[in-house]
């Protein structure tokens, strides 16, 4: 009996100390994905949007609706990461698209 | 007041001699071309790939035989034929009656201000007349299409832009989306059919631009299916990695219009069939 209870308290222990962290994983989440999804909106505006970007948003999510935070944040900066590039390269191309016009 | 006068002569001057034509991009572009395959005719581009692989000009010649796309071909016939519900026909919407007008399009109407394509005005015609339009991609409207280029075989593409600044602006809006990079690849349709036809992608020859699209819509082994050439845009933007823009939508029109532009005074020999 005593050491059910201690199993129990030892549990209890673990889920305490770990709630704070899933809390600000899913916190972490909510910001990492928000911030992808305004980078994606922006490169879709310029009609540069990459297809793979919409994927990785939605892998996250599912990662995030498994509990898997870390995993959610991971693919939503890549997501993020992706969508700035995709509107670095809208803006090079503005120019740089006149010097491969076959002349 | 006198320099100020001499910078924006000057400024003038410099903007004049960038300034390329549409015309002088399509002499260009049939230099490009002719420099890199000196053995292919002109005419010969109208058969896209096939102009500059004997192998496999070989092989379509055998499928042309008992081409894939007559079924659709005869599908198409008998939906341009067959009136709507109010009694009328495509052929009361287009010139012509619809027969032998492919080499018109797109063009410019310099009432709405855009460029009009085949595809789009056969869906305007169905809502004129109080249908659904199709999809823009495949299925009937590839049909219909499909039996309007047959009906045009043999005449030169006769794409006109208008003394219209708006016209130009549509031309120079398709030619900038043609050499863009885009996509994760970071890839323009240039850097496959100008700057490397003839190269190979995987097990896949790269076709040259000039003459793409004359032979379109065409039936395609890969998809097993019609498609028009929105639906090859599509594809090409997914190839590069970037999410394709919308089917009719006016970015892919405006490079429709560059696009078949570059390829002016060529025979229509759609509709198609390719690997």
């Amino acid at each position: 009996m005593t050491k059910q209870i201690l199993i129990a308290g030892a549990a209890l222990l673990v889920a305490l100390s770990a709630a704070p962290a899933q809390a600000a994983d899913e916190a972490g989440y909510t910001a990492s994905c928000a911030a992808a999804e305004e980078a994606r909106k922006m490169a879709a505006e310029l009609h540069y949007e990459w297809n793979t970007v919409a994927p990785l948003i939605g892998k996250a999510g599912a990662a995030a609706k498994a509990g898997d935070f870390a995993k959610a944040v991971k693919l939503c900066d890549e997501a993020r990461l992706q969508s700035e590039a995709s509107v670095a390269q809208a803006k090079k191309q503005a120019d740089a698209w006149r010097a491969a016009v076959v002349k | 007041m006198k320099m100020l006068i001499t910078i924006l002569l000057g400024a003038a001057l410099v903007a004049g001699l960038a300034w390329a034509s549409p015309e002088d991009d399509r002499k260009a572009f049939i230099e490009h071309y002719q420099k890199r395959f000196p053995k292919v005719a002109l005419d010969d581009y109208v058969n896209g790939v096939y102009a500059i692989d004997e192998a496999a000009y070989e092989q379509w010649l055998e499928i042309e035989e008992f081409a894939p796309y007559e079924l659709a071909m005869a599908e198409g016939k008998e939906l341009f034929e067959t009136p709507f519900a109010n009694g009328k026909t495509y052929a009361d919407c287009f010139p012509n009656g619809g027969i032998g007008i492919r080499q018109d399009y797109p063009y410019f109407d310099t009432e709405s201000g855009q460029v009009k394509t085949l595809e789009l005005e056969i869906n305007e015609c169905r809502e004129k007349n109080g249908e659904k339009p199709y999809g823009y991609k495949k299925g009937p409207i590839a049909a219909i299409s499909a039996y309007m280029a047959f009906t045009s075989r043999g005449n030169k593409l006769n794409i006109v832009i208008p003394d219209d600044p708006r016209a130009l602006a549509a031309y120079e809006s398709g030619k900038e989306f043609y050499y863009s990079k885009r996509g994760q690849l970071n890839f323009s349709c240039a850097d496959c059919h100008v700057y490397n036809p003839g190269m190979m992608v995987r097990a896949d020859k790269l076709s040259p631009a000039l003459g793409h699209p004359t032979h379109f819509p065409v039936y395609r082994s890969k998809w097993d299916d019609m498609g028009t050439l929105h639906r090859r845009f599509d594809g090409c933007n997914k190839q590069v990695r970037a999410k394709p823009l919308p089917a009719q939508g006016e970015d892919y029109r405006n490079l429709e219009y560059f696009v078949t532009y570059m390829s002016n005074g060529m025979e229509v020999n759609g509709p198609g069939a390719r690997k």
